[in-house]
């Protein structure tokens, strides 16, 4: 069980494990993920209703899984949907919308990926403003875009150039539509995660050079620093790199509300 | 974690790569000049403070005609490195086109180059962008036998000075004073006069500061210039306003072969110059060891040598290549092995040395301190906020964690 409280951050990353952070990064408690033969599994993408309900990607780590959940969206349509980008093993990409219950809605096939994409190589997704367009990457040089209530591959929103050192990797949308994307291909800087806040966003950190990694909390004006909290995302201080983060939405009167954690496998 | 104060970037000889700390090496990036898959050699300059990722470097191709050596100038972008000007000295080449890959903005703004090409009589060119790189043009061209501006210019308040060798005589004035010479020139590039020629420093002749040659300035002392001759024994001090007459002449032992200086401001103890030289055992070409050697602006011997041991290379040329001073901690010193992958590293003007060894570089050939700098390579960090009106255009970057 969770007690969620709003802008509280959910971090996932460790094998079996995610964090559950306060917004002051201060460590509230640790979740247990496994499936439902007790084997561990990673936390690939997190989505909170505003009703506080958490909504897990929670891959295979060995990856020998056909289907391996790379994220996962909150679609406020009516009635609420999720919508899941999953990797195929055959290194394809799909899109399944799921009922809040978990049932599945609809497959879409033969999304849009990047030259030479692999499924080790995770993709993120976020719904646009509209509660329509999807946006994901695919850890390559395009944001890609997907109608969701035409289901048809839309024009990519942008791509980088054929030479850039950066890819796109895990971002976040605002309500203007920005986004706020993390671009790093290695090195140390965010990657997997980024989860808006209003003015602050949070992110993640891949090759720290301390060798610890970091959740980030930054500025959303200006990117700077507002706090560092280092993390071990398992309760014997497995040191992992976060691959996905959400913040508690604040919606009517919901304060502090219990929920259960669900997962997709 | 956290923005890095100091990115120390470095050139070989087909890359650009950065270090954010002791032992942190986060990887190197093609040059986008290197176009040719042929090795170069890259040369680079930080720019002033107020445009601290404006990067100039040049390239020279070695043994593959035609010649394609070049000199870029480029921006560090939030996406990649942008070079915003082409070759300036193509030319076809017998295989033996240099270029000396080397620039340098004047107090004017402007910014300064030179190269060179064998290609029958050798040319020698001085050349000067008026828009930070987009363009250059030739503001001094020497024909000669040999060479002809083959050094490093330094840009003064009002001349422009270089070292030229010629070995062979050419016809006529300005030409007709062979061998090697100091010269200088107005910003304007009239008025190209000898300052001094071997004939003035007797011996060890002036020959010694030859193709490598250089020459600094010290910002401790305005008017006091530097030159000196990679690969030779001695450097010459003077004054700008009157460089005929020498401050000083430091000639060393001919075991000793003088690599490279920097003029050094440190904090305590006022203006110092500081050597690179190594021991090449009698003037042969093995490289035994290295040395430092700080003198103060008069030429004294200050302390030194604190850098010993064998460096690894048995060839001439190998051993120490550059000095430099970053300009942002007058006591944080680099230098480096030109044909290994190890820098040397002072924090404390020159006393005490570390050593460090760079895996992923090879042979390092110059390197500047630069602060705030976004370097981008294929290890760039990032975290972008995309508009949705331009999600092209980045509008708020961090690409240092």
């Amino acid at each position: 069980m969770v007690d969620l409280s709003p802008h509280d951050v959910l971090a996932g990353g460790a094998l079996g494990y995610m964090d559950h952070l306060s917004t002051l990064g201060v460590h509230l408690q640790h979740i247990e993920v496994f499936d439902d033969d007790a084997h561990p599994l990673r936390v690939n993408g997190i989505a909170v209703s505003p009703a506080g309900e958490i909504f897990l990607a929670a891959g295979d780590p060995e990856g020998t899984r056909d289907n391996d959940p790379h994220d996962v969206a909150y679609v406020a349509t009516v009635p609420p949907k999720l919508a899941t980008l999953v990797a195929r093993s055959d290194n394809t990409m799909e899109l399944w919308t799921l009922a809040l219950d978990l049932t599945l809605i609809e497959k879409f096939t033969g999304l849009a990926t990047d030259s030479g994409w692999t499924r080790d190589r995770y993709g993120k997704l976020r719904v646009g403003t509209d509660h329509d367009t999807l946006y994901y990457t695919d850890r390559g040089r395009t944001i890609f875009r997907w109608s969701l209530e035409d289901g048809v591959q839309l024009p990519h929103h942008v791509q980088l150039p054929l030479d850039s050192p950066y890819v796109y990797a895990g971002f976040d949308l605002d309500d203007a539509g920005d986004i706020v994307i993390a671009v790093t291909e290695d090195g140390n800087g965010p990657r997997n995660a980024v989860a808006l806040d209003g003015l602050a966003v949070w992110t993640d950190e891949v090759e720290p050079d301390d060798a610890i990694y970091h959740v980030l909390k930054l500025s959303a004006l200006d990117f700077s620093d507002i706090l560092t909290y280092p993390v071990s995302l398992s309760p014997a201080g497995a040191n992992a790199e976060i691959t996905a983060l959400a913040v508690s939405v604040v919606s009517g009167v919901v304060a502090r509300r219990r929920v259960q954690s669900a997962l997709i496998a | 974690m956290g923005a890095t104060p100091l990115l120390e970037i470095g050139g070989d000889h087909s890359r650009i790569f950065k270090r954010r700390g002791p032992g942190d090496w986060p990887g190197v990036f093609i040059a986008p000049s290197h176009y040719t898959g042929v090795e170069g050699d890259i040369g680079l300059l930080a720019s002033d403070p107020d445009n601290p990722s404006f990067v100039v470097w040049g390239t020279q191709q070695l043994n593959a005609p035609p010649a394609t050596d070049s000199i870029h100038a480029g921006w560090y972008s939030p996406n990649r490195m942008e070079s915003i000007t082409g070759p300036i000295n193509a030319g076809s080449s017998d295989g033996t086109s240099q270029l000396n890959p080397r620039s340098r903005r004047g107090p004017d703004g402007r910014l300064y180059a030179t190269g060179r090409l064998f290609t029958g009589a050798t040319t020698g060119r001085l050349f000067v962008s008026e828009d930070t790189g987009a363009s250059w043009s030739v503001l001094v061209e020497r024909v000669g036998t040999n060479s002809g501006v083959p050094s490093l210019p330094y840009v003064g308040a009002d001349h422009i000075w270089w070292m030229e060798r010629r070995i062979e005589a050419s016809p006529g004035p300005p030409f007709d004073d062979s061998t090697h010479c100091f010269r200088r020139c107005s910003l304007d590039g009239s008025g190209i006069s000898n300052t001094f020629s071997d004939a003035v420093l007797g011996s060890p002749p002036l020959q010694a500061l030859e193709a490598a040659a250089s020459i600094n300035g010290s910002r401790h002392a305005p008017n006091l210039i530097v030159i000196w001759g990679a690969g030779n024994y001695y450097h010459i001090v003077c004054d700008q306003t009157n460089p005929a007459a020498l401050v000083f002449q430091s000639v060393l032992n001919a075991r000793f072969n003088f690599i490279d200086l920097c003029t050094s401001e440190m904090p305590i103890a006022g203006d110092r110059i500081i050597q690179v030289w190594i021991n090449r055992a009698g003037g042969g070409p093995d490289v035994q060891a290295t040395y430092i050697n700080i003198l103060d602006q008069n030429g004294e011997f200050v302390g030194g040598p604190v850098i010993d041991g064998i460096i690894e290379s048995t060839s001439i040329g190998a051993g120490v290549d550059r000095i430099a001073q970053s300009p942002y901690d007058p006591n944080h010193l680099w230098t480096c092995a030109q044909s290994g992958t190890k820098v040397f590293e002072s924090t404390d003007g020159g006393w005490n040395w570390r050593t460090e060894i760079v895996n992923q570089v090879g042979e390092l050939s110059g390197f500047h301190f630069l602060r705030g700098l976004t370097m981008v390579d294929k290890n760039a960090p990032g975290l972008w906020k995309l508009p949705a009106a331009d999600p092209g255009t980045p509008s708020v970057t961090r690409t240092v964690f």
